[in-house]
């Protein structure tokens, strides 16, 4: 009795863990392309120190992005890209991407060209909620201190 | 024929013409049948008008006909002021509301103008963007310039989003 109530909770609980996944953070169950707008979503590091490009992770970050970040009063100079997701979102839908084990980005469309973007942070906990028109030449980054003279950026843009 | 020969002509028959020229303009009416022509027409011209014009006379002396043009002026100088002072109200009104009312114009202008820079620089976007921070510590940096916005969350760096293990990354002198 024991092990058929474990067969039957178990999957039922993996499923509902699933469900929950799919219906909160689509592009974790799938690959984020669906219908709809494509966006772009980039977890860039930034320090000033050396890098020995032992952290085979690290890459260049994206020109178009690069150029912006060039643009911005930053003191940093070095960016490096840690993970690059692309995503579907359609009109009124909600599509999030995760960008590390404490990043997620949530990107809700609104009226056109508006969304409202949520950054989570560890545990799914949110660190800010915005919302601003975002046409294809926007870009938004979030930005944060990490350890030492070092910071993130997770930028978002819309590809088409 | 000159302009400068016709008016010679013309003070010549007024009797106007200094006395240096008089030679000059008789030589040039002897050898100039043209000249001669003018000076006719205009002699006779002049004839009609004198001989033609009625005479009025003043029944005063004209010290006194021109004294009483001057106490006349004088009078009405002196009684002017008085209707002014009768719409002085809407004088007062009217100097206050003219001047306030050019200032009110160029300052809607300018304000009219204000507000179409900033819709163009950026101004819809300041007014449809509404930022709810869970983190009250965070800012925003806005480039209208190249359309992009740049947040700052106040989030404790030990929740390193990028989790990278700087050890193996950075050189540590």
């Amino acid at each position: 009795m024991k092990l058929m109530s474990r067969l039957t909770v178990l999957p039922a609980g993996w499923l509902s863990a699933l469900f929950f996944l799919s219906v909160s953070f689509p592009a974790i169950a799938g690959d984020g392309k669906g219908k709809g707008d494509r966006f772009e979503a980039q977890l860039i590091w930034v320090t000033n120190g050396a890098v020995t490009n032992k952290e085979p992770k690290l890459k260049p970050v994206d020109p178009e992005v690069q150029k912006k970040l060039d643009e911005l009063p930053l003191k940093w100079k070095s960016y490096y890209m840690v993970k690059r997701q692309s995503f579907s979102v359609p009109k009124g839908g909600t599509n999030a991407v995760v960008m590390s084990d404490k990043c997620t980005v949530e990107l809700k469309r609104l009226d056109e060209p508006k969304v409202e973007v949520t950054l989570h942070g560890k545990n799914g906990n949110v660190c800010s909620k915005r919302t601003q028109p975002f046409p294809k030449a926007e870009i938004l980054i979030f930005s944060g201190k990490s350890a030492g003279d070092t910071a993130w950026l997770v930028t978002l843009k819309r590809i088409d | 024929m000159k302009e400068e020969i016709q008016l010679k002509l013309q003070a010549y028959l007024d009797g106007e013409l200094p006395a240096g020229e008089v030679k000059t303009v008789v030589d040039l009416l002897a050898g100039d049948a043209e000249a001669r022509e003018l000076l006719a027409e205009l002699t006779n011209t002049r004839n009609a008008i004198t001989a033609h014009a009625g005479e009025i006379t003043v029944p005063a002396t004209r010290e006194f006909y021109w004294s009483g043009i001057r106490r006349e002026i004088e009078r009405q100088e002196k009684t002017a002021p008085a209707p002014a002072q009768s719409a002085s109200l809407f004088g007062m009104l009217r100097r206050l509301l003219v001047p306030a009312s050019g200032v009110a114009a160029v300052l809607l202008a300018v304000v009219l103008a204000g507000r179409q820079f900033a819709a163009s620089e950026g101004g819809t976007f300041r007014e449809e963007v509404e930022t709810t921070f869970e983190d009250s510590g965070a800012f925003t940096y806005r480039d209208y310039s190249s359309g992009t916005t740049l947040v700052w969350v106040d989030y404790p760096a030990e929740n390193d989003f990028a989790e990278m293990d700087l050890e193996d990354i950075l050189e540590f002198n």
